[in-house]
């Protein structure tokens, strides 16, 4: 064989190993951002669980008929509910309504339920309102960063042909809700 | 022809190298220690002993408790430095995520205990809580930092105790696939070096082509290693990976 043609063949080797192994990240890409996404799921389920039972306790030991209390009961019923096909416009919505059930909750008059401070729950309810939006946060930003990763492979050449060619193609990013960075708790 | 390998050479280089962007936590000590006393706040002396307790429980359990000493926090919220710094040293092991990050600031007065995924039922957000409120932070008001560190440190162990016991496993080699990829590439780089037009090409004269190539690969793995080193020291970190469970607290 001429030493023109191994070289030639060892090219096309090279790129065909590189197209498959492109191919395989993208499709790993993919299933990373599915079970990440699973996980913004279940910590936002964890969440939507948190200010539930947030809401509950304050309306066991509520005794009068506290007008932000039915407010943040009327607002528990209208959380949406996240599953694998919603999108990251719909976390937005859901996550913003949320926040405001939190924040009507926690921002009830401590001094008109006299059980609740007895037995310290809003003590504890800083460090667990903190804890959770650390993980919903951890897992939005790791399944953003999949996200990113995957999109970096398709839109940048050489990646974006095997892309096309495959039919792969680049995914919506998360973007914060307005007022995110508004989670003061007022006690 | 030499146009054209210089633009084959320039085309797969494009492809393996990886960026990556320095972050400001500091980077893991060398030999690895779970004790890491940036600010001298803790003596030699201290440091060894909580070093010796929490490596016993590491043997004893594989569940790491890195504590890290930092004067200042850089800007960053202390919960997310704390996470990153557990993600990237890989505190505890990869297959139970059985690591906790106890961080005090120094300069900053702040205080955080990161537990990791397989670490958040053992240890919840609560008694995290608890364990700054009532063991470390009356400590470390009175100037006691290592009467805060030390007991700080007991409680978490005897929270977390019975929750994990077999030894640490080593890490399986998930890696070959890529390390023959790697080998059929050299190959084929060396057959287009080898012989030929006598002047030399950029790859053969220093063979950079190659190690470029390698570098790339090989910036892949890594992360997580589980060796021992065996004799009493700390082995090292194992992997393992936060979800941004835990408490802080200042003081």
């Amino acid at each position: 064989m001429k030493r023109s043609t191994i070289i030639l063949l060892s090219v096309l080797g090279i790129i065909l190993i590189w197209g498959i192994i492109t191919r395989n990240n993208l499709a790993s890409g993919e299933t990373d951002i599915k079970g990440k996404w699973g996980k913004v799921q279940a910590q936002y389920n964890r969440k939507a669980k948190m200010y539930e039972n947030i809401v509950n306790t304050i309306k066991g030991a509520a005794k009068n008929e506290d007008t932000t209390l039915i407010n943040i009961v009327k607002m528990r019923s209208r959380i949406p509910a996240i599953n694998e096909q919603s999108t990251a416009t719909q976390l937005t919505a859901a996550d913003n309504q949320l926040n405001g059930i939190g924040r009507a909750a926690l921002n009830v008059n401590v001094e008109a339920y006299p059980t609740l401070q007895a037995t310290g729950l809003f003590g504890n309810l800083q460090t667990q309102v903190e804890g959770t939006e650390n993980r919903v946060t951890t897992a939005i930003g790791d399944w953003n960063d999949a996200i990113t990763a995957y999109n970096n492979v398709v839109v940048r050449f050489p990646g974006n042909i095997i892309a096309n060619i495959f039919g792969y193609h680049s995914k919506e990013n998360y973007t914060a809700p307005i007022g995110s960075e508004d989670k003061n708790i007022n006690f | 022809m030499k146009l054209a390998k210089y633009f084959i050479l320039f085309f797969l280089v494009g492809f393996f190298v990886h960026t990556t962007n320095a972050q400001d936590i500091p980077k893991r000590s060398t030999p690895p220690r779970l004790v890491n006393d940036y600010t001298g706040t803790l003596t030699q002396d201290q440091a060894n002993a909580i070093e010796q307790k929490l490596v016993a429980f590491d043997d004893s359990t594989s569940t790491q408790i890195a504590v890290i000493i930092v004067s200042s926090l850089g800007g960053y919220d202390i919960s997310e430095f704390a996470l990153k710094l557990g993600r990237e040293w890989g505190v505890g092991g990869k297959d139970y995520n059985n690591g906790v990050v106890f961080l005090i600031a120094i300069g900053d007065r702040k205080i955080n205990i990161s537990t990791g995924y397989g670490v958040e039922g053992a240890l919840p957000d609560i008694t995290a809580k608890h364990i700054i409120d009532e063991v470390v932070k009356p400590n470390f008001k009175g100037n006691d930092y290592y009467r805060g560190v030390s007991e700080g440190t007991d409680a978490i162990i005897k929270a977390v105790k019975g929750e994990y016991k077999s030894a640490r496993k080593k890490d399986k080699g998930s890696a070959g696939g890529k390390i023959i990829m790697m080998v059929i590439l050299v190959i084929l780089f060396l057959s287009f070096t080898s012989g030929g037009n006598g002047g030399g090409s950029l790859m053969s004269r220093g063979g950079i082509g190659p190690m470029i190539l390698m570098g790339g690969a090989l910036g892949g793995f890594g992360g997580g290693r589980g060796s021992d080193s065996g004799g009493g020291g700390f082995g090292g970190f194992g992997g393992g990976s936060f979800g941004g469970g835990g408490a802080s607290g200042g003081w």
